[in-house]
C-alpha cells in the first residue's frame, strides 16, 4: 500500500473527506479521532497488515505519520 | 477466557474511602474542563453534595467497576414528573479516554436509566469544550436539541452548551448496536455478570 493509500486509509476511518490530512497532521486537533475511531483503526491495521496493535500504543501516536508507520 | 465483571455500586453502599476518592476523580482537570462548576472542589462542598445527595430519593451516583477497577462516576437527578433524568458523569482516570471507556459508560447509564429506572427521557447538556464527543454525537445522527449559546463561563472563557436527549424509544432502537460496540472495545473479554448494587 502506497503512503498516499494509507493516509486514504485513514481518512476513510475518521469519515474525513480526501485530501483532509498530511502525514503531520495532529491527531488531537482532529474531532473525528476519537475512540471509535481507534477502534476502527485498530481493526483495519489488523484486517490489512495482520498487526496487532493495542489502544494504549495508539493513544501515544501525535500524528497521523505515526499511525501510518505502523501499517506495513 | 477471562471475562470481565461489570459492577454499579451506588452511592449508599460506596465506603468512605471511595467516596472520598470520587472528590478527587471530580477534581481532575479533564473533568473540570468539562464541567459548569469547574473549580477544585473542597472537602466541604464534596461532603454537603454528598448528604443532599443522599437526602434526596430523586438522586443518586453510582461508581463503575469493571473487574473491581473503578472507571466512571455517574450521577442523576430524576424528574418524577416528566418521568426523565438528568445526567452527570465522568471517567475516573485521563488514560481511559480514547480507549473505548466512554462507550462502555454510556451503554450501563442507558441500562439504568431506561432499565432499572424506567425513565422515558435522558437529558444531559455537553459543555463544547469536549469538542469530539460533540462531533461523534453529530456524526452518529444524534439529536441535538438545542445550544446554548455562550452558557458556560470555564477558565475565563464562554463556551457553548449542546443539550442532549435520548427517548425511551432512541434506546431501545440503538441497544443492540450499542451492545456491540461495547463487545467490540472489550473483544476477548466480553463483559459479563453485570451487577447493580
Amino acid at each position: 500500500m502506497t503512503e498516499k493509500e494509507k493516509i486514504a486509509l485513514m481518512e476513510e476511518i475518521m469519515d474525513l473527506n480526501e485530501g483532509t490530512l498530511s502525514l503531520d497532521s495532529v491527531l488531537e486537533d482532529i474531532d473525528e479521532w476519537d475512540s471509535v475511531a481507534i477502534l476502527s483503526y485498530i481493526t483495519e491495521v489488523l484486517d490489512k497488515f495482520r498487526k496487532t496493535v493495542k489502544g494504549s500504543e495508539v493513544k501515544k501516536f501525535v500524528t497521523v505519520r505515526d499511525a501510518v508507520e505502523i501499517m506495513q | 477466557m477471562d471475562k470481565k465483571a461489570f459492577k454499579a455500586v451506588g452511592l449508599r453502599r460506596l465506603d468512605e474511602d471511595t467516596v472520598n476518592q470520587i472528590r478527587n476523580w471530580r477534581n481532575a482537570e479533564f473533568v473540570r474542563e468539562q464541567s459548569y462548576t469547574n473549580h477544585k472542589i473542597s472537602e466541604e462542598e464534596h461532603k454537603t453534595f454528598i448528604e443532599k445527595l443522599k437526602n434526596d430519593p430523586n438522586r443518586d451516583l453510582f461508581v463503575f467497576y469493571l473487574n473491581n477497577d473503578p472507571f466512571a462516576v455517574y450521577s442523576y437527578t430524576m424528574n418524577c414528573q416528566n418521568n426523565s433524568v438528568v445526567v452527570n458523569n465522568y471517567l475516573t482516570n485521563e488514560d481511559f479516554k480514547y480507549m473505548g471507556y466512554g462507550a462502555i459508560m454510556s451503554y450501563f447509564i442507558q441500562q439504568i436509566n431506561f432499565k432499572i429506572l424506567n425513565v422515558h427521557k435522558q437529558c444531559g447538556e455537553i459543555i463544547s469544550t469536549n469538542r469530539k464527543f460533540i462531533a461523534r454525537l453529530k456524526k452518529d445522527g444524534k439529536i441535538i436539541e438545542g445550544i446554548l449559546r455562550e452558557h458556560a463561563l470555564i477558565n475565563g472563557e464562554y463556551y457553548d452548551v449542546y443539550v442532549i436527549g435520548i427517548l425511551e424509544e432512541d434506546f431501545i432502537r440503538e441497544e443492540v448496536s450499542m451492545r456491540r460496540i461495547v463487545h467490540s472495545i472489550v473483544k476477548e473479554e466480553p463483559i459479563e455478570n453485570c451487577v447493580f448494587i
